[in-house]
């Protein structure tokens, strides 16, 4: 039983090698209390705010995209249903005096209306 | 279970540790790192081996100390992290034949020249499996208490009882051959 004892009492006892402190700092990645913060590192609450404002400008940005009104026409529209109705709206009322002639000649006309307000039922203009 | 009164310093640095203080990872190091690194040395028997290992552990620490809940002192809890690190460390070296094999009897015991044993205990620990050298140490060399044993290991302390006697007659039977040879 001594001898087992002594065994452990008596075993080599090995210590850590000068440097492996500074090899784990270095490695570890840590700060001291009264370090500077490193380059990069997150500072509470500078980022928090930083981070605020830009989902506060992000938030903005879409609102002002949603709610901005229809492009005039001269600036260009989009689709082709905003096309359409800008052609139509952009097309000039043409003169009455132009659709007689059309009509007189038998030609049609070169404008396609279609069934729209401009051929009036002279009849039923009178009566309102 | 609740959570154990630790003394004062070793809670204040642990607090550091975990707000990124490098002042309380150098504390757990000055304290800890003398009996983590012996720890290491028996398991893996190289110093070497052993030196990677425990500076590995506190490198990770930082990222690992929030997996510590405080249901056991801190020094149980590197024990065993230590413990698990280095039984990792030889499976990856592709050890585990040693693992099964290793069979304390007589001149079939582990090559003791594959290890940097030096001393007479490290012959000895030599024919014994990793677990088992790693719970002789921790109670004989560093007079760790069964309860806290159960604990690193995560074996009831009747288990850890019944280990400990087969590896002290396993031990005694090495040092009466190693005296019968002259040798001791």
């Amino acid at each position: 039983m001594e001898k087992f004892e002594n065994l452990f009492r008596e075993a080599e006892r090995i210590r850590p090698p000068a440097g492996l402190w500074e090899t784990i700092a270095a490695r570890a990645g840590l700060a001291t209390q009264g370090d500077a913060p490193k380059p990069g590192a997150e500072s509470g609450w500078g980022w928090k705010l930083a981070a605020s404002l830009a989902v506060g400008i992000g938030v903005l940005a879409a609102l002002l995209v949603v709610l901005k009104p229809a492009p005039r026409v001269a600036e260009g529209a989009g689709g082709a249903e905003d096309f359409a109705v800008a052609r139509v709206e952009a097309s000039p009322l043409p003169d009455e005096d132009d659709l007689y002639w059309h009509a007189d000649l038998g030609e049609e006309s070169g404008m396609d209306w279609g069934e729209d307000a401009f051929l009036l039922d002279p009849v039923a203009a009178e009566s309102e | 279970m609740p959570m154990m009164e630790w003394p004062s310093p070793e809670r204040k640095n642990l607090e550091r540790l975990r707000a990124g203080d490098l002042e309380g990872l150098k504390w757990i190091f000055e304290t800890f790192s003398d009996r983590l690194i012996n720890q290491c040395y028996r398991i893996l028997l190289s110093r070497e081996q052993a030196e990677d290992v425990v500076q590995d552990l506190f490198v990770r620490l930082p990222a690992m100390v929030g997996e510590f809940r405080g249901e056991s002192a801190l020094g149980t809890w590197l024990y065993r992290v230590a413990h698990n690190m280095c039984l990792t460390r030889l499976q990856q070296a592709g050890n585990r034949r040693r693992l099964e094999e290793a069979n304390f009897a007589g001149d079939e015991a582990a090559p003791r020249d594959a290890y940097e044993t030096t001393d007479l205990l490290g012959k000895a620990l030599a024919g014994l499996d990793p677990e088992t050298r790693s719970l002789l140490w921790l109670k004989e060399g560093e007079g760790v208490p069964l309860k806290e044993l159960s604990g690193i290991f995560n074996l009831p302390e009747g288990t850890l009882k019944s280990r400990l006697s087969r590896a002290r007659d396993r031990v005694r039977e090495f040092l009466e051959k190693e005296e019968r040879v002259g040798k001791v």
